[in-house]
């Protein structure tokens, strides 16, 4: 039997009308995203809500694929959104407190320092800029190189590196500068 | 950035990967106890790395999720929605899926499927050149043989079944049977969609046979079918029948042959006149197509198509 077909030829089939298609797309995919997705929102009911999400949009916008980029950075970055809208849903991006609703077991002190430290950078990634957040959470997390970073935003390797570098730092310094006395409120 | 801050910024996450070869190590950690700036990247990429990994995903929800972004995604369609589709051990997520992704299928899919069978019409030169009685009569000339292979006409037009003198009253009065059609050869996505959609008998099934007929042939015509192929194929047409009548009560096999699909090998292909409805006609196609010996497995291919009534 030949080698399997690449993403892309995939999707080409997918936009023939194989419908088998796109399922073998999810097949390929679906755990690097969901991956992810837990390390962007540690929630695994969350990471599933945004796996779906985001291939559901990858589903209706296969159409506008411009073949320029890898399909799974292409992917990468629906992700990345989807994420990020549900955790703004959840309140749990751009400095709010996460709800005691969202964790009624949740007690002062009850929360490991894993789970702390996860919130923290979730909570500072945030507040970057959303090309750098991108651009960090492509690499850093996800591995993508500089050179699918570039294609997938429509820039140079150089800003790519930029973006990442002043992401690291922004994000560092948002990690030095949270609240020490929020545990001790009983919100993350 | 200067060149040793953008050096020790492209190593840093390889650095904290502990990937880095002994010498690219050395000058890192040289670089950081001097560059406050890569020190910081450094906290950021340790904090992204520590987040913690997901539990893979179980086959549960990986069936949900499937079943979601399909149904999800699709657009209902004004048409009525496809029937239920087989589940079926591993392939519950996925028949649901297609049940869902057929839909796209269905939109605008008013596809006039024609075809003669070159025993019932009688047959231009093209559709001696087609499939039916070769296939039929060769006893399945597919699988090695070294003989010229049958293959599907995919390019009949369609109107030749209304144009063919007779057709009608043929089709009424001589009912189509399934055909085992041999080798397909090689064919692609293009073709198979093709193949759903003219040129081949299922416009005669749709037009000959109805929902009150199927209980009383189904079982009848997959044997047929089945009988016509060689031992093993015939093997793969009867499980991969079954699992789809399993949950299309109202499906007939019109035919089934074998090919070889783009690059993923040998395939099997049943092609069914179907519907959704409690009575009435077969007023629908459906070609699936699997690994060899692998009904339960990912089918290969998957479209459906409405078949649009005489008139």
């Amino acid at each position: 039997m030949a080698a399997s077909r690449s993403d892309e030829e995939l999707l080409r089939s997918f936009l023939d009308g194989n419908q088998t298609s796109f399922a073998e797309l999810m097949t390929r995919h679906e755990d690097r995203i969901f991956s992810l997705a837990y390390r962007m929102t540690g929630d695994r009911a969350d990471a599933l809500d945004a796996t779906q999400e985001a291939f559901i949009a990858a589903f209706r916008q296969a159409r506008n694929f411009r073949f320029d980029s890898a399909f799974g950075t292409w992917l990468y970055r629906i992700a990345i959104n989807a994420c990020h809208d549900l955790l703004r849903k959840r309140k749990r991006w751009g400095g709010g407190d996460v709800e005691r609703e969202d964790h009624p077991d949740a007690v002062v002190g009850s929360f490991d320092d894993a789970v702390v430290a996860r919130l923290d950078v979730t909570r500072a990634l945030a507040q970057l800029p959303d090309e750098y957040r991108e651009a960090v959470v492509m690499y850093d997390i996800g591995g993508v190189s500089y050179d699918e970073i570039a294609r997938a935003t429509d820039t140079v390797i150089g800003t790519v590196k930029s973006r990442i570098s002043r992401g690291r730092k922004r994000l560092a310094e948002l990690l030095e500068h949270r609240d020490p006395s929020a545990e001790s409120k009983g919100t993350i | 950035m200067n060149n040793h801050h953008e050096r020790c910024s492209e190593l840093l996450d390889r650095h904290v990967a502990g990937t880095l070869d002994a010498d690219e190590s050395s000058w890192v950690e040289a670089h950081l106890a001097t560059c406050n700036e890569c020190a910081a990247e450094l906290t950021s990429v340790r904090a992204l790395h520590e987040l913690e990994s997901a539990s893979p995903l179980t086959e549960v929800e990986r069936a949900r999720m499937r079943r979601v972004v399909l149904q999800e995604a699709v657009p209902l369609p004004e048409e009525p929605a496809a029937a239920p589709l087989p589940a079926a051990s591993r392939g519950v997520g996925w028949y649901r899926i297609l049940g869902a992704a057929a839909l796209i299928a269905v939109i605008g899919a008013f596809a006039y499927l024609g075809f003669g069978d070159p025993g019932l019409l009688g047959g231009s030169d093209d559709q001696e050149a087609a499939t039916g009685a070769g296939g039929d009569t060769g006893g399945g000339g597919e699988g090695g043989s070294g003989a010229e292979p049958e293959t599907f006409e995919l390019e009949q037009d369609a109107e030749a079944l209304d144009a063919a003198p007779g057709a009608g009253a043929a089709s009424k009065a001589a009912p189509p049977l399934p055909s085992y059609e041999g080798s397909m050869g090689s064919v692609d996505t293009a073709e198979m969609n093709r193949l759903g959609r003219r040129g081949l008998p299922l416009v005669l099934f749709s037009r000959s046979y109805s929902v009150e007929d199927v209980a009383a042939v189904q079982a009848e015509y997959v044997e047929q079918l089945a009988s016509q192929a060689p031992a093993a194929r015939g093997q793969d047409i009867r499980d991969c029948t079954a699992l789809v009548t399993s949950d299309i009560q109202n499906a007939l096999p019109a035919f089934a042959g074998f090919g070889e699909y783009e690059d993923r090998g040998d395939i099997l292909v049943l092609a069914f006149a179907w519907t959704d409805e409690d009575a009435g006609p077969l007023d629908r196609s459906m070609v699936w197509a699997w690994a060899i010996g692998d009904c339960e497995g990912t089918p290969v291919h998957y479209s459906t198509n409405v078949i649009r009534p005489r008139g």
